[in-house]
Formats: structure tokens, sequence, C-alpha cells
């Protein structure tokens, strides 16, 4: 009890710091910029910010990272009010029901929800964040080199099973990724492996580089595939009023609704925000006194789904702290901008660097505010921004993210590792290859050989003394359970799906493609 | 999406996991060999990349006859209410690889916005403006942010002859 007071008010104390509140504000910023367009996912957001963080310590960078998520949770549900176009696809059912206020020319009332629930969801579920991370923290003392190992496995293994289409190809990813990780001196045999005669890779590929390269290069290449407008209709900003006392009174049990199950999906590994904010919405439709109104402009509706978004975020977070088991692509980056810093990922984390937790606390909770604080006027100069060219908006991404990988090292070998896996990502992204698995794999790869080693070191090179340790089982049971489950889910989605272009989705090829019918 | 690109990206990876596992027997013994080795994690990874690689191939095989060359998307799919192409995405990547050697030798303040034009171009945009004025106006911007805030030395190239003066030493 005391340490979760003592991270709460330490997390607060942080936002006593100049320097650390023009952070939180970057990022939140930033978070704004990049969530308001339609299509801008979070993972380039954070994929272009994460070079940035070379300039900041661990706790700083882990808050500004936190901040953009907090931005981008945010402003991706305006453009789903103002021209019914979600930013990204956990906004879906705000862009329903959204949009639909906003026709009826209910602006202020949709965009007066979607600030209100998201900072309430943002606020809550901070305490619920700070209390579960602070006990699976506390169990770090069992974890030994076995453990350490089977934990990383099972966060493969999660974002493997969980991948969606082909568990296949996501176990193919996650594979490349370990190998790549593979490259450089042996860590306990201090001998080159796989350096192809390049000095540059004596001391391994810079995970950074690979990690920005196959989750943010390769979207924007795929991005530019495609060339059309964010057309949005002019509003008139000072038309738009705040929502008055009877709609706060209706959308209170949502929000705390879908905070609480936003938090609850959100620890799950693998479960997205996506998830939370359908279940919240549909939980909302069941206990509401209107399920009429749901899909139709429901203002009980657009509370829920947005508070569990945000909710979603800080339950995300503590898998990916506690225990270094990432939920998705945006907690793969946070994990990368830890090593970064020489920090590993993993249970020992917050156990031996409390002050990461501090700078979570302090960010998310300093997101929150700057989001009470400019959150409305955001809100009502959203049009004007997501009016922004998106060409202009994707070429400035690239040669940002270029640079800011070229300034962690000051290196170019880094930037032509960065563009080759933004190729190889491209192509795993089209056809349907994790490329989260593979981020997570370059990342975790070097700690699960050298946990491997070491604890068959520790049980005289046995794999049945090894296994026999009861944590370890557990948790290797519970990975090759994801596994498994990942694998049913595969079988049955195949059994019912389509093999051809005729029966299923369709989709643009090699040349330019006209819209289709 | 295309079955034979699909095909091939799967071959790639076969070819990586061979490699893998003929590389893995080449490492060098360290001085102190532990149960599992230096190559013997990346041995079974490489098992693993051949094997389910040969699944994704072999199921792309039994049904070549019977689908078209397009098929179901597996992977991102465009967003079907616009023109897509795979030549510009490409092309940009083209665009972005002679950008990082361009930055290698003509240096960072004339390769960027060299290359920020030909994107923009590329992205379809004409407007004279927009491809004259953006590209000076980031260049100025993120060399003052990163070499005058961050202190981060931008690779200069042909400029190097005034590095004392454009990496603000003076």
């Amino acid at each position: 009890m005391s340490f979760f007071l003592h991270s709460l008010a330490q997390g607060t104390a942080y936002l006593a710091d100049p320097l650390f509140i023009l952070i939180v504000v970057a990022g939140t910023v930033w978070g704004i910029i990049g969530g308001i367009h339609p299509g801008g996912s979070a993972t380039l957001s954070v994929g272009v910010a994460l070079p940035f963080t070379f300039v900041m310590n661990g706790p700083q960078a882990v808050a500004f990272l936190l901040a953009v998520l907090v931005g981008i949770n945010f402003a991706n549900s305006l453009p789903s009010v103002l021209i019914g176009v979600p930013g990204t696809p956990s906004a879906v059912l705000t862009a329903q029901d959204g949009f639909r206020l906003h026709q009826r020319g209910e602006t202020g009332t949709a965009l007066g929800i979607v600030y209100l629930s998201s900072i309430v969801g943002q606020v809550i579920s901070i305490v619920f964040f700070v209390a579960f991370v602070v006990p699976l923290s506390n169990l770090a003392y069992l974890f030994l080199s076995p453990e350490l190992f089977a934990m990383a496995l099972l966060g493969m293994t999660a974002v493997v099973g969980l991948a969606g289409r082909s568990i296949v190809k996501a176990a193919i990813s996650a594979a490349f990724g370990l190998a790549i990780a593979l490259v450089g001196l042996d860590p306990l045999e201090n001998v080159p492996r796989f350096t192809v005669g390049l000095p540059d890779l004596q001391d391994g590929v810079n995970s950074i580089a690979v990690v920005i390269g196959l989750l943010a290069v390769s979207e924007v290449i795929r991005q530019c595939r495609q060339v059309y407008p964010w057309s949005v209709a002019k509003i008139r900003i000072r038309s738009i009023r705040f929502p008055g006392r009877a709609v706060l009174r209706r959308i209170l049990r949502p929000v705390l609704l879908g905070t609480g199950l936003g938090v609850v999906i959100g620890v799950a590994p693998g479960a997205s925000a996506e998830a939370a904010s359908y279940m919240a919405y549909q939980q909302a439709k069941a206990m509401s006194k209107t399920p009429g109104e749901f899909g139709n402009g429901s203002v009980e509706g657009i509370a829920a789904n947005e508070s569990a978004q945000q909710a979603s975020q800080a339950g995300d977070l503590i898998p990916t702290l506690a225990v270094g088991i990432p939920g998705g692509s945006t907690m793969v980056l946070i994990l990368a901008a830890l090593t970064l810093h020489g920090l590993v990922p993993g249970p020992l984390l917050i156990k031996q660097s409390p002050d990461l937790l501090f700078g979570a606390v302090g960010g998310l909770l300093g997101a929150a505010v700057l989001l009470a604080l400019i959150g409305w006027m955001m809100a009502k100069v959203a049009a004007r921004l997501a009016g922004l060219d998106r060409s202009v908006v994707l070429v400035v991404a690239l040669a940002l993210t270029l640079v800011g990988v070229y300034s962690v090292d000051q290196s170019m070998f880094d930037v032509f590792t960065c563009l080759l896996f933004g190729l190889i990502g491209y192509f795993m992204l089209r056809y349907g290859y994790a490329v989260a698995a593979a981020a997570l794999g370059v990342i975790l790869g070097d700690d699960i050989e050298a946990n491997l080693r070491q604890g068959l070191l520790i049980a005289d090179g046995s794999f049945v003394t090894f296994l026999s340790r009861p944590v370890t089982a557990i948790v290797l049971l519970l990975a090759l359970f994801l596994l498994g489950y990942g694998v049913r889910s595969e079988w049955r989605s195949r059994r019912h799906a389509p093999a051809s272009l005729d029966e299923g989705l369709l989709d643009a090829e090699s040349e330019e493609v006209g819209p289709r019918a | 999406m295309d079955k034979r690109v699909d095909l091939g990206v799967a071959v790639g990876f076969l070819a990586f996991g061979v490699w893998l596992l003929v590389s893995s027997y080449r490492i060098p013994q360290g001085s102190v060999p532990d149960t599992i080795g230096s190559g013997g994690v990346a041995r079974v990874l490489a098992v693993a990349v051949i094997v389910l690689t040969a699944v994704v191939i072999a199921r792309r095989l039994i049904r070549w006859r019977s689908t078209g060359v397009l098929v179901t998307a597996e992977g991102s799919a465009d967003n079907p209410a616009h023109p897509a192409s795979a030549r510009r995405g490409l092309g940009m990547f083209g665009l972005l690889v002679a950008y990082a050697i361009g930055v290698y030798y003509l240096g960072y303040p004339i390769a960027t916005p060299v290359f920020v034009a030909l994107a923009l171009w590329l992205m379809g945009i004409r407007s004279a403006m927009m491809l004259v004025a953006l590209p000076i106006g980031y260049t100025l911007a993120t060399y003052a942010l990163f070499v005058g805030v961050f202190g981060v030395l931008l690779p200069l190239g042909v400029l190097s002859v005034w590095d004392y003066y454009l990496w603000f030493h003076f």
C-alpha cells in the first residue's frame, strides 16, 4: 500500500519539473496532431516520435511516449465525429454515433463527450495501473534466468497467438525477429555471429533502427500506395457548445463502465483498445434505458467507447512494464525506447528502475491534465488540423523518422538498416506477417537466449530440471495454451474463409486500381 | 493480394532460414562452451522458419490452380475507396534510399530539400509553392532543431569544409 501511494506521489512530483512538463506537453500535442488524421495510426505517430527520446532519460522517455499515446487516443475520435472517418479502428463506434450527432447539429455534444470521457477514463485508469503494477513487480524476487526466459517466451507467444489471420506467418515473423537479435557477439562465449563480414554488425544490429523500420517506415510506405485527400467540411467553431448537465448525468455510468472494462481488457496480453471499446459499447447498450439510440447518435455509446479506449492504454501498460509482455505494436515501441536507455524489459524492470513507474504515472497524469486544459479547444479546432494535406504528412513523417534514427547514434549505417527493415516490413504488412511479433523478437531476442543458456547452466544443462521449476512450468504452459488458442482460432477461421478474390476481400495490387463497386 | 508475391515473400523467408542454418555451423568455437552453444538457438529458429515457410508455400501451391492471381488479403489492405499503386509505394522506398545516399555524399542541407520536393511530387503535389517553400522550410526547421537544440552533428557531405559554421561551433 505504501509503495502504491509512494508511486502516485512520486509520479505527481515529476510534474513540478518544468522540463518534464515541457516533454509531456510536447508528447500530448504531437499525439493530438498525429491522431487527428484519419488513418494515421498510433504505431506511426509513436514510431516517428521514438528516436527523439535519445535526448531524454528513461522516465522522461516513457512519459513522453505515453503522453503521445494519450494525445492519439483522444484525437483519433475527433475525425470520427467531424467527418465520420475513424482515426483508428477503436474509434469506429464513435464514428457511428458521433457523426450522426454532428449531422443533427449536435457537434458540441459529441465533442464534449469525447473530451470528458477521455479525461475521466484516463485519470481513473492511472489509479488502476499503479494498483496492478505494484503487486506484480513485487513478485520479481521469484524470477531467475529460467523464469525470465519463460516470461519472455510468453510475451512472444502472446503476440504470435493473438496476431490475427495467420498464426503460421506470425510465428515465422517472431522467429525472424529473434534471429535478427542474435546478430553480433554471443552473450556467453563472446564470439561474433551472423555479421556477414560487416564491422558495423560486431555489436549487433541497432534494435531501434530495426523496430522503427519494421513498424513505422513500412507503414508509411504502405500508405504512400494511395493518394487521396482528407476532406473536411468547414465548421463554424463558434457554434460548437459544451453539452449540458442532463447529458453529463447520462454519461456518468457508461464512462465508469468503459473505464473498468478498458483496464481489465487492456491487461490481457494481445487484447487491444479495439476489443475494449467494442465490449464497453455492447455492455453500455445492454444496460441502457434507450438501447435503440445506439448506432444512431447515442451519447452513452460514445462515452463508453471513449473511456474504454483511454483506459485500455493504461491496462495495456500493466503487463508491458510489470512483466515485459506488450499488448501490441505501440507497447513494443515503448519497450524499444527502454532498450535505448540501457534498460532491460522484463519482470525485474520496475524493481530495478522504479523511476520508470513514477515517470509513467507522471506522463499519464500530466497528459490528462493537459487534455483537461486544452482538449476542448483542440476538439474545436480539430477540423482545421485534420484538413492538413495527407501527402505532406506522410512525406514529413518519413523524413523525420530517418533523421530521428540517425540522431540516436549519429550513424548512417543505422539509417540504411532502418530502410532495409522498412522494405521487409512493408512486404510483411502487405502479406499478413506480424511485424509486431518480429519487432518484439528483435527486442527480447538477446534476453531470451541469454536467460535460456544461463538457466541451463543453473540446471547443470538439464532441460528437465529447468522445466521442473514451478513458476517456469506454469508460465510455459500458459505460453503453450496461448499458442494452442491461436492455432484453433486460425483453423476455425480458415474453415469459413473464402480463398479467392471472387468471394473474399478485394485488395488493390501492383497497378492503379480504381474504387471497387 | 497477389498470390505470386505472397509466394515470393515466403520463398524469401525460406532462403533466410537456410542461410541462418548454414551460418550457425560456421560460428567459431568459444572458450567456455555451454549446453546449447553459440549456434543452438539459431538452429532451432532456422528449422522453425524453414518448416513454417514450407507450410505456407505448400498451402499456396495446393490451391494454386483453383484460385485467381488475386486472392483474399491476409495483410493490411488498401482503402477500398481509392486507387492504389505498388509502384508509388516502392518508388518512395527508392527515393528514400537515394536520399540516404545523398545525405552521406551531398550532406543533409542539400539532400533534404531535394528529397522532400521529389517525394511530394511523387505523391501528386504539383503546387510550385508547396514544392519549393515546404522543402526549404522543413530543412531549415529540422536542421536548427537537431543541430542547434539537440546537438546532433548531421552529415554535411560536400559541405564539410564549412563544418565549423554549419555545426554552430562558432
